[in-house]
């Protein structure tokens, strides 16, 4: 069974005008939903994880007529991102298509990952939003703007950690490690000075992605320095090929992400083809990532929240899990449905 | 000319074909929870009013937690409960029920679908076919249709937006419900998109043509419990009757329900996460909200553990498609369970999700139109309801006779009489019940 169900594909499309005729707008639907647990087999963790309607005691909010805000902040509240997306995936891009992509995440607000060297350098205020793969040695001479290093595991934290001390830079850390459950290691990256995580199920691991950032957010949020807790200096980046869609983001961030990069999610969203103009690229990613941001502010107007990072970002008590075993729900922190 | 409030379907210049067939099921692509066989079984029901099985064998289509709970008694039937036509005469098992000063005949509420949402025959068909069968059917929040009007079992729906309301709408019913929320789209408000807000529709609910009919997520006059119940004391003053509030079944339902029941209400109608929208953002029908059976599980503990469930009613909603559902809801906590899908299949749905574009293939959800090429058969359409409440109580009279019980208000809160299989502990320890290793 293919995760890319036909209904998330053509949600997608529909948003990033590939289909129908109202881009960026929330698809509409009706009668009986017939997605997972409960209909269609559920496949991840996430498919068992519902959200929270508010009422009575604690009204809804109306997205429609009452601002609710997306945005969330990374390193330490330098980096602002008007939703909390990243576009990764774009190895393999030509150079006009990975301007193309920039261009509209930056006329968005919204993050890049590039695991692939830029073969030019773009405007400082671009690069601030370019998460950009590098190595140990590339660090020297780097222009200002976040790095990503692979850490695959507690050893590769240790000379990492030694060799950067070595360099005078002036760049944003970002640790991109696997799904990993070992609480130590999450506080070793925070004690070594990068400010967020990538917690990457494309890179392995002996977790879901689910569980490895609510464990990360968990180990974080214990660590305290100076009385607040680390979590509140560092970031979370949840990145898999099968976050599928803004329910799928709505709820990582309900486990600790604060921002997630969605691979796949885009690529099939816009119909990407290699052949495809450049200026039709931007416009479809900016309507899927108008749409994805509406379609969180009515998750949120509906769960009675108006600020994301403050108000959904590790609040689990929005989230109820149907049918997942016990143990499974203490490890993310989410009730059962109906306790 | 337009179509007039006084009759405000059938244009008199049209000569439109009359439906009074049902329709080819189509095959699906994807996964559905409304099964071809699951229709079969309602049109079974609603063309004879005969039952047609005691035990719902649609189930092992579909993982709802619902489908995982069977009645113990099921293991021992083992098959010579198929292929029922009849309730035999030494069978004497009541199934009509009392709440306060309502009296149902049948422990069914036909579910509230607003006049917009449905194209106006079927609103009148379900409020006749609750007239004829002693049971209530809640108008929606689409105001009053004329017709509707007439009927007296019915319950005028209080919500957000406020369509239609008036003392007088609001005295026409034998109960009011406070629409708080929705099973399909728990936290926002009703929405009829505004290709389907023609001249009469404009008439009824008081707002313009062609405009979105997006209803305020919340009661901007319910902010707290305490508001609610200003509410609720305020409409059973104006009325006279009795006040029934619906919910969506979310994190707090019991809570919720408590509460409810606490600030005076009659009742409370919980919505389950699955059930039935005329239109609603898709990301929040199929990410908010809880299923229905365990909402109920749950509502039914607080409140006795909070001394208040004797005279409260719970309404159980969504996705209940058969009798042996609906007795599970009872045997959960519930007092009623409510059709709404269920209902319209049997005049004809036949499940394409198309009710919010306007073009329903069943002339049930259809945009109204002056000179409609073919309308549903109200006398049909009526005719299937009431033979579906028929075929779907005898379905019930055999399985609580099954069960050793003579009423079906001994049926409620009967946990004891179920079993999950195939569930997680969390949902068995929510549920209350036990847990087997697999149906034999």
């Amino acid at each position: 069974m293919s995760i890319w169900r036909r209904d998330i594909v053509s949600n997608l499309r529909l948003l990033a005008g590939v289909e129908g005729k109202n881009p960026g707008e929330p698809p509409i639907a009706s009668m009986g939903a017939s997605n997972p647990p409960l209909i269609e087999r559920p496949l991840f963790i996430l498919d068992h994880i519902v959200s929270d309607g508010a009422q009575v005691t604690r009204p809804s909010i109306d997205p429609y007529r009452e601002p609710t805000e997306t945005e969330i902040y990374l390193f330490g509240g330098e980096l602002r991102l008007t939703m909390p997306i990243i576009i990764g995936g774009l190895t393999g891009a030509d150079a006009q298509h990975l301007e193309a992509v920039i261009l509209a995440c930056f006329r968005m607000g919204v993050g890049v990952h590039l695991e692939q060297p830029l073969s030019r350098y773009p405007h400082k205020h671009v690069r601030e939003l370019i998460l950009l793969e590098a190595t140990v040695g590339e660090l020297h001479g780097q222009e200002s703007g976040p790095l990503v290093f692979r850490i695959n595991g507690v050893e590769e934290l240790t000379s990492i950690n030694h060799a950067l001390k070595s360099f005078e830079h002036n760049n944003r850390l970002i640790a991109r490690t696997p799904c990993l459950s070992n609480h130590d290691f999450y506080l070793g990256v925070a004690k070594s000075g990068f400010q967020a995580v990538i917690i990457d199920e494309d890179l392995g691991g002996e977790e879901s992605l689910e569980v490895a950032l609510s464990e990360a957010d968990h180990a974080l949020k214990k660590l305290t320095i100076d009385g607040l807790p680390v979590r509140y200096h560092i970031g979370l980046i949840a990145a898999s090929d099968r976050i599928r869609s803004s329910s799928d983001i709505f709820k990582l961030g309900g486990l600790g992400a604060d921002a997630c990069i969605i691979r796949n999610a885009w690529r099939i969203g816009v119909d990407y083809k290699r052949e495809m103009p450049s200026h039709l690229l931007s416009e479809r990613i900016e309507n899927l990532l108008i749409g994805i941001q509406r379609e969180i502010k009515l998750l949120m107007g509906a769960a009675g929240v108006s600020s994301y990072q403050s108000s959904i970002v590790g609040n689990r008590e929005l989230f109820r899990a149907i049918d997942l075993p016990q143990h499974v729900c203490e490890r993310l922190g989410v009730r059962p449905a109906g306790e | 000319m337009g179509a007039s409030l006084t009759n405000p379907v059938i244009n008199e210049k049209s000569t439109p074909l009359l439906v009074e067939r049902y329709l080819p099921i189509p095959r699906r692509d994807s996964r559905e929870f409304w099964t071809e066989s699951r229709i079969q079984h309602i049109r079974h029901l609603a063309s004879t009013g005969k039952p047609m099985m005691v035990w719902d064998k649609c189930k092992s289509e579909t993982s709802r937690i619902l489908d995982r709970l069977f009645f113990w008694k099921e293991f021992e039937d083992s098959g010579t409960a198929d292929g029922v036509c009849e309730v035999p005469d030494e069978i004497s098992v009541s199934t009509s029920i009392c709440y306060g000063v309502l009296e149902l005949s049948h422990p069914l509420y036909l579910g509230d679908m607003s006049f917009g949402a449905l194209s106006g025959v079927p609103n009148i068909a379900i409020a006749r076919a609750a007239d004829v069968t002693e049971t209530l059917a809640g108008i929606g929040e689409g105001g009053l249709h004329p017709e509707v009007g007439k009927c007296r079992r019915i319950a005028v729906q209080w919500a957000s937006a406020r369509f239609g309301l008036d003392l007088d709408v609001l005295r026409k019913g034998l109960a009011v419900v406070i629409k708080i929320g929705q099973g399909a789209k728990p936290g926002i408000g009703g929405h009829l998109p505004g290709v389907k807000v023609v001249e009469i529709i404009s008439q009824t609910r008081r707002i313009p043509v062609g405009v979105d009919a997006i209803s305020p997520a919340p009661h901007h006059d319910i902010y707290s419990i305490e508001d609610l119940e200003q509410r609720i004391l305020a409409l059973k003053e104006a009325t006279g009757r009795p006040v029934l509030v619906k919910v969506a079944a979310t994190n707090y339902i019991p809570y919720i329900a408590t509460g409810v029941a606490r600030m005076g209400a009659d009742g409370i109608i919980i919505d389950g996460q699955g059930a039935g929208t005329g239109a609603a953002p898709s990301v929040v029908r199929d990410n908010v909200g809880i299923p229905i059976e365990l909402a109920v599980a749950t509502a039914d503990d607080m409140l006795r553990r909070e001394g208040l469930r004797d005279g409260f009613t719970i309404i159980a909603a969504g996705r209940v498609s058969s009798a042996e559902d609906a007795a599970k809801l009872m045997a959960l906590g519930a007092d009623v369970a409510s059709i709404g899908t269920a209902a319209l299949i049997a005049m004809g749905c036949i499940m394409i999700h198309k009710c919010h574009l306007g073009f329903c293939p069943a002339v049930i959800t259809n945009k109204i139109t002056d000179n409609p090429k073919k309308v549903l058969s109200l006398d049909t359409a009526t005719r299937w309801v009431v033979n579906l409440i028929k075929g779907w109580s005898a379905e019930l009279k055999l399985i609580l006779e099954r069960l050793g019980l003579r009423r079906v208000e001994e049926l409620r809160g009967r946990r004891d009489l179920l079993v999950g299989a195939g569930l997680s502990d969390t949902s068995l320890r929510v549920l209350g019940i036990r847990g087997v290793s697999g149906k034999s």
